[in-house]
């Protein structure tokens, strides 16, 4: 049996980490390895362990010397002119697993998705950034895109120079794939012939974003706040998009990779997501189940969260 | 008619040593050769037909309803489609002038010859240009295509079209002018006269494509009757050493429509100064001017627009937007509203100049596109946006151009 190297939702006081439960059982590819499903069931403790339920037994296994994460983040440290906005990031996100960002305004949950994508006007300070096994720290963003990252920023730039229907054709031709139903599962079909979020509505903005990742089919995918600025109709259009996006259209196709910025939760209730975490003031502080994370949150406020006793604030 | 050719040439002489209101000043009279010096004129082939491939004309003719071919002051061919005789005359202006005495009412009459001295020397001087006439009523569904090409160095054309478009007539001019390559210096004056009748419609694309020691003073003016349509098309793309023009409609009829589109790209030590004047003095008339303008190398840009309602049904816009590509261009925006006596008329102005949006950049390579990509799909969008009915020809044209440009200056 062979297991995929993967890091599941693990929890910091979970022990054996049993409520952390993954989607690990899809990267069982099975004693032949021809990736049929089978039934053990694998998760992972605090530690590097991973649990294999099997039968009536546990059996423990370490897979700390085998985990390559899709991304990788090593002490990331990160400035902007002449102010630290990142401070020794790590972690690690698997293949098929999205992960989930959250944190106050202002924390640098989106200065870190820019630096993983190498955007903006970012000094890395310290650290490392590593994309399918590749340091891609001092890489150009057009490089990144080409092997395989794709981010939906917040706040999109307007282009009216350039149409949405003329940029998904020329993505097209690029990445080979077929847009036109993305577009009408998108509702993106009238925003073809305008310029690209010129006057657009926050979903408007939010779905030609994803149109283009959808075209793009990057793996991993970095988005930031899919739900900011759009409403309540909108965000179920959006969130499905995601998590067809996410998760792909073939049963073939490997599931991508995410990392995701919400601020207000909805989209885990579209999008299955593995692991979250709290950034506060450019640090993670706290990782764990995003639904618990997020619940705590939601209930206390980033306040409350921090007075937790395991916040390493 | 004696009368009237004495008095323009007496205003034309007074008029000689006028400099112009905008624009770097030169001599008119440096450019002009001596007739045994000049070229021999040749056929439609090599580097004539490259040349004239790069202003729009089709030496080809597919898709035209007629042509005219003119090669420093000789005409080489001036034809109408077989399927369009009956439709519209196509001549050399001499031609026509002997031709209809009636002409001469329309000689300098939407430019006035004494403007400055360019308009004078022109005047004073004037070898060719073309007449087109779209006869009442017909309606071409296909361009008439003009090329002025400048073969000889350090030589000048002085020339003068007088186009007409009869009542309820509908049609389409592309009109080049050009160099050989081997050309690197001289001057073009060119004067063209439009007058669009009742319900008439032209649209009229003028594509510049000159060598980098060219003095180039176009002078245009169009006089629009009650329901007539003049969209002019401006494109230069090449470099130049000064072009300055400012072509002005009036539109005296009442429902007129006019509008000018810019497509100007600034390379070398260019100084383009280039604007246009829409009058719209009569009821219900629509005016609308848009430039767009990318200044690269050390080029110098004024966009310049002027919009002046006499009617309270008038209604106007004037867009001037430009990109600078590079430290050294720079770039100037002038637009200018007047009314005149005629306060509920509306007449608006958007100018905007800055550099290609960084972020905007950013935005695409994060897609995957290279930064050269990028910055020229921007800028393949920024010269077309806004600019509606392109002929396909200058689609072409500056897609290829955008292709060209580096933003390492930047």
């Amino acid at each position: 049996m062979r297991v995929m190297p993967i890091s599941c939702g693990a929890t910091r006081n979970g022990g054996a980490g049993m409520e952390a439960k993954a989607v690990a059982e899809e990267y069982c590819l099975g004693r032949d390895g021809t990736g049929c499903m089978c039934r053990r069931r694998f998760w992972r403790c605090c530690c590097e362990w991973w649990i294999v339920a099997a039968g009536n037994g546990l059996i423990y296994m370490n897979l700390a010397g085998v985990r390559a994460g899709m991304l990788t983040v090593e002490g990331l440290t990160v400035k902007a002119g002449d102010r630290i906005i990142l401070e020794d990031i790590s972690f690690t996100i698997g293949p098929g697993e999205v992960h989930i960002l959250l944190g106050p305004n202002g924390s640098g949950k989106s200065t870190l998705l820019r630096a993983v994508m190498g955007m903006g006007d970012l000094e890395i300070v310290s650290g490392k950034i590593i994309f399918k096994g590749v340091d891609i720290t001092r890489l150009s963003v057009d490089e990144r895109a080409r092997m395989g990252l794709g981010i939906a920023v917040q706040r999109s730039p307007a282009l009216p120079e350039v149409r949405l229907g003329d940029l998904a054709d020329l993505l097209a031709e690029r990445y080979g794939t077929n847009w036109r139903s993305s577009s009408r599962a998108l509702n993106c079909d009238y925003l073809l012939d305008r310029g690209l979020h010129e006057n657009f509505s926050g979903g408007e903005s939010k779905r030609a974003e994803l149109l283009q990742l959808m075209i793009q089919n990057p793996q991993l995918v970095l988005v930031d706040e899919p739900e900011s600025g759009v409403d309540l109709e909108n965000i179920a259009v959006v969130g499905e998009a995601l998590n067809s996006l996410l998760k792909g259209e073939k049963i073939k196709e490997r599931a991508k990779s995410g990392l995701i910025i919400t601020h207000t939760g909805y989209i885990l209730n579209y999008v299955n997501a593995d692991r979250g975490y709290v950034m506060i003031n450019g640090r993670l502080v706290c990782e764990g189940n995003p639904r618990d994370l997020f619940e705590v949150i939601d209930k206390r406020g980033f306040e409350g969260c921090m007075e937790c006793v395991t916040c390493k604030r | 008619m004696r009368n009237l050719q004495t008095v323009i040439k007496e205003r034309a002489e007074k008029a000689l040593t006028l400099p112009a209101a905008f624009g770097p000043d030169f001599n008119p009279a440096d450019y002009l050769r001596p007739e045994q010096e000049r070229a021999v004129p040749g056929d439609l082939s090599g580097r004539l037909r490259e040349a004239a491939l790069l202003s729009g004309y089709d030496p080809e003719e597919r898709n035209r309803a007629g042509s005219y071919f003119q090669q420093d002051e000789t005409v080489l061919y001036e034809q109408v489609s077989r399927a369009y005789q009956g439709m519209v005359e196509i001549m050399s202006i001499e031609k026509a002038l002997a031709k209809y005495d009636w002409l001469w009412e329309y000689w300098w009459r939407a430019v006035p010859v004494d403007m400055d001295k360019y308009t004078a020397f022109a005047e004073l001087h004037q070898k060719g240009g073309y007449f087109i006439r779209i006869l009442p009523g017909a309606r071409l569904d296909r361009p008439l295509q003009s090329c002025l090409l400048q073969s000889e160095n350090e030589s000048s054309q002085r020339i003068h079209n007088i186009i007409i478009a009869e009542e309820g007539s509908r049609a389409e001019i592309i009109s080049g002018c050009t160099t050989v390559p081997q050309v690197e210096e001289g001057m073009h004056l060119g004067i063209s006269e439009f007058y669009i009748k009742k319900g008439a419609f032209l649209s009229f694309t003028m594509v510049h494509n000159w060598a980098e020691g060219f003095h180039v003073r176009p002078r245009s003016g169009a006089i629009l009757d009650e329901d007539a349509t003049f969209i002019n098309n401006y494109i230069l793309l090449k470099p130049v050493r000064s072009i300055q023009s400012n072509p002005r409609a009036v539109l005296r009829g009442r429902g007129a429509r006019a509008r000018f589109n810019s497509i100007i790209y600034g390379q070398g030590d260019s100084v383009l100064d280039l604007g246009s004047v829409l009058e719209l003095q009569a009821e219900n008339t629509r005016g609308e001017a848009v430039s767009r303008a990318a200044a690269a190398g050390s080029s110098r840009i004024i966009m310049r627009g002027k919009l002046l309602a006499g009617s309270n049904t008038a209604q106007g816009r004037l867009e001037c937007k430009g990109i600078l590509l590079s430290p050294r261009a720079e770039m100037e925006a002038i637009p200018e509203l007047e009314v005149q006596k005629a306060p509920r008329a509306t007449l608006t102005h958007e100018a905007a100049v800055g550099p290609i949006s960084r972020e905007a950049v950013e935005y695409l390579m994060a897609r995957g596109f290279t930064e050269e990509e990028a910055a020229s799909l921007l800028i393949q969008g920024f010269m077309k946006v806004g600019i509606a009915g392109l002929p396909e020809v200058l689609e072409r044209m500056v897609d290829e151009m955008a292709e060209t440009i580096s933003l390492g200056g930047l």
